[in-house]
């Protein structure tokens, strides 16, 4: 039996709008366990967010209906790129023509967008500083992305993530190939970035100078808030899954339409985004936050790791 | 057809400048005749262009006019692209200044409806010239007609200045296309564009190649001749500006797609040149951008960056021309049109809304306004569609250009010169970073005018957000930011008909993948579909929406209003609160390099300060925004913290160069003795050197 | 779909072309990471790393090119360079009990940048030029320009950083991105003249020893900013 090309790709969408919470938790436990503690229970985000969603919604003196509008464009918005993305099938869906790599990074970007706006309409400092750092620091990690897809672009001859995977999938000479190590780490920098981990960010922290993207939320409450924290999950999982699915390791993916191995693909995904996420969680408790404009060096050496990679392209190797 | 059409156009805007100067557009009748003539002439130039874009060529011979050969006009596609594109922007921006009038107390007002007629007259026969001497002639009445209307009112000092920059570089440009425009009739003994094609490569083709390229850079604001764009769009009345950067900006735009189609293959230098270039110029104008203090600063150095970023899509063209891939010529063209056409509307919709805010406010400076949606919601909304646009955002037709720009450069590996693989990728690493400050600057644009609290003070609504036909002007461009994005293909078909001169229609067509599917030309490379996304974005918004409502119970909707967190302290309240200058400064600190950021910190005893600190410090100067954030200190002191920033090639090209000038103007004084003896020997010199030169001719 | 997806993709390299390219790459990589690293220590831990890698990378040609000579140069360099060097320089250091380099002459990003355009002309220079492969392979072009870019940027090292330790580190990967050159140029250069580098090395470590001594001892701090008053 074979789901439809439109049940197989809502089961994209809603793989990753499920699992998005499971994985941020996954995280926060394995952290607390490493830091020694217990940790909360790993399925606490999807109670947090029950929670959430019981509560009265707020909002400052003065914001106008952005403020409450863009925690949905910014939910839906991360749930459009699971479309595009090779997330539980190795083939192109339906819906996957409606963007590329480049399209889906602009999509991304449009929900960062909004949530920034939305700081900014509140009036609150603390908000608004975040904002301002959050798309500071956003511009500058661009660079990399770029370089980062245009490597793709010279190993696939094509921009699709898709075609990405299958030539990394094709031989191992195309997956240990320096080039596409190098761009894997670059983006595995990117991912860091993006998803406020440290070295830029200390995502648990609560002293509010310090923060950058964590700030932004701060004047949302009840139902806004619960989908911008489930949005950043979900823009979470679908960063891991682009660094697992089109980069580091796109083998588990269904190869057909066929119920079972569409299925099977499911917890295949979330073992490789655990797996993406341990690393992640190890990170942030390996090294130490950077000073907030030290963070620029980052961005300057992720910089530096796909510009080599290009490099290194351009003269017919890598 | 087509030409009775433009004639009955040029009419009417002579007839509305004549009106004008005779009658005040102060008077209500008179500003309704004359701008109502300049939106039918221009409704008469847009179906003008359309007919040209959909027919073939017409070449008009207007006999000696000019006095200096044949007069010839040829309405092709090229032209019938510019052409649409002039027609509908000027029917917009017309209908806006029917309902605008001038602040009172502004000398030389009289200057601006001829001055804003004879732009109109004078991009439409650029775009339409077939002959260097048209051409010429109405690229210097377009200069001057730049000057008139940066030069109309004066309110500001340093006004003057600034026409007289716009004016000094309109010229500069108009003496490079000069030069080269002879140059290349003097190699092919005729004035008329269609003899120029097939002139050999050589030093001469270059250098014409060159100066053209750089003559109309200076138009765009190709860096270093970016400089007039902040001083001269700003000194314009309110509106105008909107027909200065959104219309007038194409005819340098047109020119280069032009003179590729003319001059074909580039130099390989030039075209990584135009690349390197276009890349710095796009990263300095939104740098800029994203710190300026004043409001159509903000949006004038958005113009900078943009020209930079159409720049960009024209080398990939030019690098395409050299290595003779026509499909590289079709999509750096599409890139760059398609910019063109998305910095158009975004950039009319960003200046007339923030006319109106400033015509209601009494002020432009981007501290001191909030919560404009409120009191102009016409305005806010045209403006917030536009600044979308510009940040490149989903769905709007900068998402696609803005795709495209970035599809095009993917294109590097297809280029055989090392050299241009790597031009190429320095531009993307620098457009990729000035996509990242535009989102920025945009966040800042919107949410410190449009959004937030509403300011004390905010003054009445202005004029131009209530008559009828300035809404419909509003209204035309926020619906053009998203509308034209859902039709992105059938604006690409219409592009690649308009592109014909340059590059066959059906290799640009291959731009399209499937009818409601887009790529970038090449087959396989990639697909983006705007329109599908139109369909599935309302609908997730939809859902999502319903679904929170429903989840939480309807509690969603129901918002009880709180103050903002200040960290459990009174906070800081009106002028000391974080506003849009505080919100630049992290882009102050990270792109210190470029932005030659100085800061200052000092404590001044002084009285408790007022809010009158502020507004009496002076306005941003010309070196760059400076503004004092009092706050308050124990003793009545207080700590004014002061951030300037410097444009590079203001510091390390223009000073340096007057220097150079100065000093040679004064080793030139020294010849100027006043004594008969010394000129009459000046004259036999000249006339030995004459003799010299004649002798050693062939 | 699979083979539409992967008619036009270009063949990548051959595992030891990409090993090779990879390690060269790895070690222009620790420059820019020298650039950045502000404890003296770590600065001459990643010089190790890097000369271990330029001795993986004499390894792996010892191992595709069949000459046993070769692997003889990755021993001689492990010691040397991974082991010898970097503990002597470790020892003056606790002599010198200096843990922190100075600031910057420039921002960490700035000078990353300056390194990735001036690595950009390295690439660009090694392009221009045609050098014919001495191996019966053809000439991994991308390690040498991976080996040209390491030496400029440690050029840049030696100018934007103020200490003694950077300074010498500096020199010393200089001299890892000349063996990486000859080494994918002409891998059986004769094996007397690679021990010759090595020994100049050595020399090399010498010297810096006695002058950050004798500077310490004189200025009480490993800057380099004061070193013009030094007379006689």
């Amino acid at each position: 039996m074979q789901f439809p090309p439109a049940a197989a790709q809502a089961l994209q969408v809603l793989a990753v709008l499920l699992l998005a919470p499971f994985v941020s938790g996954a995280i926060a436990h394995v952290e607390a366990r490493l830091q020694g503690r217990r940790g909360p229970r790993i399925l606490q985000p999807y109670y947090d967010l029950a929670k959430l969603f019981r509560k009265e919604t707020l909002a400052p003196e003065g914001a106008s209906w952005v403020f409450l509008a863009a925690p949905i464009v910014a939910f839906t918005s991360y749930l459009i790129v699971p479309l595009l993305i090779p997330v539980l099938t190795d083939f192109p869906l339906p819906l996957g023509y409606m963007g590329d790599i480049m399209g889906g990074g602009l999509i991304l970007a449009l929900g960062g967008f909004a949530v920034a706006l939305a700081a900014a309409d509140t009036g609150d400092p603390y908000a608004q500083l975040g904002s301002s750092r959050a798309m500071t620091f956003g511009a500058l990690i661009e660079p990399s992305v770029l370089f980062v897809v245009f490597t793709v672009a010279l190993i696939t001859t094509t921009d699709l993530p898709y075609a990405m995977a299958a030539v990394d999938r094709s031989s191992l000479a195309q997956a240990i190939r320096p080039a596409h190590l190098f761009a894997a780490v670059a983006f595995f920098l990117v991912v860091l970035s993006d998803t406020g981990r440290i070295p830029v960010e200390t995502h648990a922290s609560t002293l509010e100078l310090g923060m950058i993207e964590e700030a932004r939320a701060f004047e949302h409450s009840g139902p806004a808030l619960a989908l911008l924290k489930w949005g950043s999950a979900i823009k979470q999982l679908v960063l891991y899954v682009i660094l697992a699915d089109v980069f580091s390791a796109p083998w588990g993916l269904a190869g057909s339409r066929q119920v079972g191995s569409v299925l099977l693909a499911v917890p295949i995904l979330l073992a490789k985004a655990l797996g993406v996420g341990m690393v992640f969680a190890v990170i942030d408790n390996s090294f130490s936050k950077l000073r907030l404009y030290k963070i620029t060096e980052f961005m300057a050496s992720a910089f530096a790791l796909s510009a080599v990679a290009v490099l290194v392209l351009y003269l017919g190797g890598g | 057809m087509r030409q009775v059409l433009l004639l009955v156009a040029l009419s009417l805007w002579a007839a509305g400048a004549g009106l004008s100067l005779v009658w005040s557009t102060r008077r209500r009748w008179s500003r309704r005749a004359a701008y109502g003539a300049a939106a039918a002439a221009s409704a008469l130039v847009a179906v003008a262009g359309a007919l040209c874009v959909s027919g073939s060529a017409l070449t008009l011979n207007l006999g000696h006019l000019l006095d200096f050969g044949q007069t010839t006009l040829r309405l092709d596609q090229s032209a019938g692209l510019f052409l649409t594109l002039t027609g509908s922007l000027g029917v917009i921006i017309s209908l806006a200044l029917v309902n605008w009038s001038a602040p009172p107390g502004t000398a030389g007002d009289r200057a601006i409806a001829p001055g804003y007629m004879l732009l109109l007259a004078s991009v439409t026969v650029t775009v339409a010239a077939a002959d260097a001497f048209t051409f010429l002639f109405a690229w210097e009445a377009l200069t001057v007609s730049f000057y008139v209307l940066s030069a109309a009112t004066r309110r500001r000092r340093d006004q003057p200045t600034d026409a007289w920059v716009t004016a000094a570089l309109g010229q500069a440009g108009g003496a490079a296309l000069l030069v080269a425009l002879l140059l290349l009739a003097g190699a092919a003994h005729s004035f008329g564009f269609a003899a120029w094609a097939g002139l050999p490569a050589g030093g001469l083709h270059d250098t014409a190649y060159a100066l053209v390229v750089f003559g109309f850079g200076t138009k765009v604001g190709l860096t270093p001749f970016q400089v007039w764009m902040p001083r001269g769009y700003p000194a314009a009345p309110g509106p105008v500006r909107a027909a200065m950067a959104g219309l007038a900006v194409n005819a340098g735009f047109y020119g280069l797609w032009r003179f590729l189609a003319i001059l074909g293959r580039p130099p390989e230098w030039l075209a990584a040149v135009v690349l390197v270039l276009g890349g710095l110029t796009a990263l300095l104008g939104i740098a800029f951008a994203a710190v300026q203090a004043d409001i159509n600063r903000v949006i004038a150095y958005s113009s900078a960056e943009n020209g930079g970023i159409i720049m960009v899509g024209f080398g990939l063209a030019l690098a395409g021309a050299y290595v003779g891939n026509s499909s590289l010529v079709a999509v750096g063209l599409l890139a760059g049109s398609l910019q063109v056409l998305a910095h158009a509307v975004a950039k009319t919709g960003l200046f007339l809304g923030a006319a109106n805010f400033e015509a209601g406010a009494g002020h432009a400076d981007l501290g001191r306004l909030s919560g404009l949606a409120r009191s102009q919601p016409w305005s806010s909304t045209s403006f917030a569609a536009s600044a979308l646009t510009l940040a490149g955002l989903p769905p709007t037709i900068g998402f696609v250009s803005e795709w495209f720009i970035f599809e095009a450069l993917m294109q590097q590996f297809r280029l055989h010169p090392l050299t241009l693989r790597l031009a190429t990728a320095g531009a993307g690493a620098l457009i990729a970073l000035t996509a990242g400050v535009a989102a920025l600057t945009f966040v800042r644009l919107l949410g410190f005018t449009v959004l937030g609290r509403p300011a004390a003070g905010l003054g009445p609504q202005s004029t131009g957000e209530r008559g009828a036909l300035a809404k419909a002007a509003l209204g035309a461009v926020a619906v053009s930011c998203f509308g034209l994005a859902a039709v992105a293909p059938w604006v690409v078909r219409y592009i690649a008909r308009g592109l014909g001169p340059d590059v066959a229609r059906s290799v640009t067509l291959g731009a399209l993948k499937s009818p409601w599917v887009l790529q970038p030309v090449f087959a396989h490379f990639s697909a983006l579909s705007t329109s599908w996304l139109f369909i599935v974005m309302p609908l997730g918004l939809l859902a999502v929406t319903l679904a929170t409502v429903l989840a939480s119970r309807g509690r969603f909707l129901s918002v009880r209003r709180v103050p903002v967190w200040r960290s459990a302290t009174p906070g800081v309240h009106g002028e000391d609160s974080y506003n849009a200058f505080a919100y630049a400064n992290p882009v102050r600190h990270v792109l210190a390099n470029i932005l030659g950021t100085q800061k200052e910190v000092a404590v001044v005893a002084a009285d408790p300060p007022g809010p009158g600190d502020v507004s009496s410090a002076p306005p941003a100067q010309a070196e760059g925004p400076s503004q004092a954030e009092p706050t308050e200190e124990p003793h009545h002191a207080h700590v004014v913290f002061k951030a300037t920033v410097a444009e590079p090639v203001e510091s390390y090209f223009y000073r340096p160069a007057i220097a150079v000038y100065l000093a040679a103007v004064g080793a030139a004084k020294r010849l100027q003795s006043g004594r008969l003896e010394a000129y009459v020997g000046y004259m036999l010199l000249a006339l030995i050197a004459v003799l010299i030169v004649a002798a050693s001719m062939p | 779909m699979q083979s539409s997806l992967l008619a036009a993709v270009p063949a990548p390299p051959t595992s030891f072309d990409g090993a090779t390219e990879a390690l060269a790459v790895v070690v222009l990589l620790v420059v820019f990471a020298m650039l950045r690293e502000a404890l003296l220590r770590s600065q001459v831990r990643l010089y190790a790393v890097q000369s271990l890698a330029v001795s993986a990378l004499a390894g792996v040609l010892a191992a595709s090119q069949h000459a046993g000579e070769l692997y003889v140069l990755a021993g001689l360099s492990l010691v040397l360079k991974v082991v010898v060097v970097p503990t002597v320089v470790l020892r003056l250091l606790t002599e010198a009990e200096v843990d922190l380099a100075g600031s910057h002459r420039f921002g960490v990003a700035t000078m990353v940048l300056v390194g990735v355009a001036v690595s950009v002309f390295g690439f660009l220079a090694i392009s221009a030029v045609h050098i014919n492969p001495s191996g019966a392979a053809g000439l991994p072009v991308p390690a040498l320009g991976a080996a040209t870019a390491t030496v400029l940027v440690s050029f840049l090292l030696v100018m934007f950083r103020a200490d003694v330790v950077s300074q010498a580190v500096g020199f010393f990967s200089m001299e890892n991105g000349v063996s990486v050159a000859s080494l994918v140029i002409a891998a059986r250069l004769p094996l007397i003249l690679e021990i010759g580098f090595l020994f100049d090395l050595l020399v090399a470590v010498v010297a810096f020893g006695v002058l950050m001594r004798a500077h310490h001892r004189r200025a009480s701090s490993l800057s380099t900013e004061t070193l013009d008053q030094l007379r006689g």
